[in-house]
């Protein structure tokens, strides 16, 4: 019996005891002996299941990244108990719920036995009692494997051998990523803490699972590739995360101070602030004055430089000098140094130079890396923010940080704008005197969307998460840019049926911009369907999400959009067609028609021409029919479509 | 006109039913009194024992303990008076509400004290389960008595003293 058990039991004798003593009553004795078995009964229930419950958990624990790490880190719920207003609003961001033990509170995806396949596999995905499974070909086996053909293919290691039929087994999903759009699994190595990822995704939107290929812009013929969480997004998805050396080997021990983006990623190691604030007089001390506590970094109260390289540990394009190094101390608080010096931003606008002196391994990621910036070095995924921000003169010479707009603890989850900057709130902040000549710089109606700061300074160029996400590099709407770059502009990502001509006279006209030569198609088309046809994947996933936009077919109108959505519907690019046919269902003509962006490439090429068959351009208006290039036009555009590999890896 | 009612040999007499509460009363209210000093320093020393995140359903039974533990003292007290005022109260109700009274000021709190003690994932520990068995015997002696104040206008006001057995 043990000694919780024990106690209970003593103190319900005592205090029972006297009573059944002195009662004569034979009811109230058998009361009291009920009470005295009901207890003891209750207390064996509760007790082993308090028991299962435990083991469970343990048994999760056992198989995932430790939740310690020496460092001086405490983890949130320390912090919680003196700064529970501050915890509680980090607790409603998706920075909290980017990996989570796989519980019923934070498993969304559907796993009421559902059976999927993709490339020949088959994978059950189950769920029994408050745990997740998940049956698949073993995916150690499939990491190995793959780095086997990986090594063959750089002339590293020998020829794998003949493929055998791989080992099934059943895994429990340990951790899961992502609770906003979408939500991907992991399961764990039979030794150590590895984490393997399951190849689906469950897509919230459409609530469906997808191929994970399939959420990410790759080139289609990409073969599945086999992830380790242990050496890859512990990097950003964890706080303090240790790799340990031995990452991609069975056996290893991976440690985080915590799972998810939690205090400790902003405020560093949280031990010697908890340890000096025991003391109570040293806290009402710091409450009644204005100074800052040394002994923890808050963001807000550093420089505009500091608190931005802050967000920028991982909201930039990254590299590790010494990726060894990284692996034995893994991702430390920089805070006390610049993290610059062991891993340094991705220089886009020099990337040939960089690969020159990488070695083998690296220039094999180069395809990867290059598929980070437009040709000028701009970013152009999602979630490096931070690199485009170092570019933008308002950080450069200004007092911008990423905390003049956005905030941790006093904003919406969904885009963390500090309350009260949305708008041009933000911008005003320095920039003031526009609110008195907003119309006369912006040329467009006061309550226009084209008078909204962001909306030309900061267009959706960069992709991520299947759809247009702003730049973070602030700059001015160019016609000169696009030309060289391929990068939409402002103007023509609103104004969906105007041409670059059309654009470069009016920045000529008003901002006296001057007129660049403009050739080809560019010149007279529509520019917003030229770079949809013709331009590269990352190119018309952007554009297909900009016809969806809601202002730009304010702007634009919305029913010549057709024609060039459905070209996207049997696009070789699983994410374009996935946002062409999001965009296509805000048109009224296709809202009813049901397209799967997953469905055979036979089947995607019959919705297109079902579609196309079943519009017709003739109920348009004149002036929108005019926006429509003829047939053969559009055809010529997309022989022309830029065909090269890209991977836009966010 | 009912007499007091003459006491078993079994059953407590009032005056010794009045002193055992308020001897009970005064000390659960310093012992629970005094738990709330713990908690206070617990809380201004930052002990993470308690106030950590992972301990809040320690946090929540300790407190819980101390709110019942002094609650019940003051009943216990309160219970002196009563019985005091009602010395027509049949001992032998008057001697199951005494002891049910006592030992629903050892459970309740008590359970919720060792329900802090010992923690499963969020879930108290097994000592909770006494609490709802002091409740019952909470509800009993609060009934017996209220039932009791029938006999308060039995008595007249000479009879109301104190005897002992």
């Amino acid at each position: 019996m043990s000694l919780e058990w024990s106690v209970a039991v003593l103190l319900l004798a005592a205090a029972l005891w006297p009573l059944a003593w002195k009662t004569r009553s034979w009811w109230a004795r058998a009361g009291a002996f009920f009470l005295i078995v009901a207890a003891l009964s209750g207390g064996f229930v509760w007790k082993s299941r308090a028991h299962h419950k435990l083991t469970a958990r343990q048994q999760l624990l056992q198989k995932l990244p430790a939740e310690s790490r020496p460092g001086g880190y405490v983890r949130s719920e320390t912090c919680r108990s003196c700064h529970p207003d501050q915890h509680a609003s980090w607790h409603r961001t998706f920075h909290r719920t980017m990996t989570q033990h796989a519980t019923p509170e934070s498993v969304r995806g559907n796993f009421t036995n559902q059976t999927l396949t993709w490339k020949g596999d088959e994978y059950q995905f189950r769920r029994r009692g408050d745990e997740f499974f998940v049956e698949m070909n073993d995916p150690a086996w499939a990491f190995a494997r793959a780095q086997q053909e990986t090594s063959f293919q750089r002339g590293l290691g020998p020829k794998p051998a003949p493929l055998e039929k791989p080992p099934r087994v059943e895994k429990r999903i340990t951790l899961t990523t992502g609770s906003h759009h979408m939500q991907a699994y992991w399961v764990a190595a039979e030794n150590g803490n590895q984490q393997f990822s399951v190849p689906f995704t469950y897509l919230f939107e459409e609530q469906r699972w997808v191929p994970r290929n399939d959420v990410f812009l790759l080139p289609p013929d990409s073969p599945p590739l086999p992830q380790v969480w242990n050496n890859n997004c512990l990097g950003c998805h964890a706080t303090a995360g240790q790799p340990e050396p031995g990452a991609l080997e069975p056996g290893a021990l991976t440690r985080v101070a915590e799972l998810g983006i939690a205090c400790e990623s902003c405020h560093g190691p949280g031990e010697a602030h908890v340890r000096a604030n025991i003391n109570p007089r040293r806290r009402y001390a710091l409450h009644r004055g204005t100074n800052g506590d040394p002994t923890i970094v808050n963001p807000a109260r550093v420089s505009s430089k500091k608190s931005s390289e802050i967000c920028g540990q991982c909201h930039a394009a990254r590299f590790s000098l010494d990726h060894k190094e990284w692996l034995t101390s893994g991702t430390d608080y920089w805070h006390r140094e610049s993290i610059d010096a062991n891993r340094p931003l991705i220089p886009g606008h020099k990337m040939r130079e960089l690969t020159n002196d990488w070695d083998a391994e690296q220039v094999a990621h180069k395809q990867a890396l290059a598929g980070y910036f437009w040709n000028d070095g701009m970013v152009r995924v999602s979630g490096r923010e931070y690199s485009g921000l170092v570019e933008t003169p308002c950080f450069q010479r200004g007092a911008m940080s990423c905390l003049s707009c956005h905030s941790m603890h006093k904003s919406e989850p969904a885009d963390q704008l500090a309350r009260g900057m949305e708008g041009n709130a933000a911008c005003y902040q320095c920039h003031g005197d526009f609110k008195t000549k907003l119309t006369q710089h912006t040329r467009h109606a006061a309550s226009s969307s084209g008078s909204l700061c962001y909306n030309c300074h900061m267009p959706h160029t960069t992709y991520g998460l299947l759809k247009g996400i702003r730049s973070h590099q602030i700059t001015s709407p160019s016609v000169q840019s696009s030309l060289d770059t391929g990068r939409p502009n402002a103007c023509n990502l609103c104004h969906l049926d105007q041409s670059l001509t059309w654009t470069a006279k009016q920045l000529n006209a008003w901002y006296r911009q001057p007129e660049p030569r403009i050739a080809g198609d560019l010149a007279s088309a529509p520019a917003s369907a030229v770079w949809l046809l013709r331009g590269d994947a990352g190119q018309r996933a952007l554009l297909a999400w900009h016809f969806g936009w809601e202002p730009a077919r304010q702007i634009s109108g919305t029913n010549w959009l057709l024609p060039y959505l459905a070209e996207t519907l049997d696009d070789p690019y699983s994410v374009v067609r996935y946002i062409g046919q999001r965009s296509l269902k805000q048109i009224p003509e296709a809202r009813r028609l049901d397209f799967d962006y997953l469905a055979p490439a036979a089947q995607r090429s019959l919705n297109k021409s079902t579609l196309l068959q079943r519009w017709s351009s003739e109920n348009l208006p004149p002036r929108e029919q005019a926006k429509i290039l003829p047939p053969q036009e559009i055809h010529k555009l997309r022989q022309a479509r830029d065909q090269r590999p890209m991977e836009l890896l966010e | 006109m009912n007499r007091p009612a003459a006491p078993e040999p079994n059953d407590d007499s009032l005056a010794l039913v009045v002193r055992r509460h308020l001897r009970v009363g005064w000390f659960s209210l310093l012992v629970f009194l005094s738990l709330g000093l713990v908690l206070e320093a617990l809380h201004g020393l930052k002990v993470q024992f308690y106030l950590n995140a992972m301990n809040e359903t320690r946090r929540l039974m300790w407190t819980l303990a101390h709110a019942h533990g002094t609650l019940l003292a003051v009943v216990q007290l309160g219970f002196a008076f009563t019985a005091h005022h009602v010395p027509a109260w049949p001992a032998r109700t008057r001697t199951i509400a005494s002891y049910s009274l006592i030992a629903a000021g050892v459970l309740m709190p008590g359970g919720f004290f060792l329900g802090g003690v010992w923690v499963y994932a969020g879930d108290p520990g097994l000592g909770i389960l006494l609490v709802p068995v002091g409740g019952v015997l909470l509800f009993v002696a609060v009934l017996l008595t209220a039932l009791s104040l029938k006999h308060l206008k039995d008595v007249p006001p000479a009879s109301r003293r104190v005897t002992s057995k």
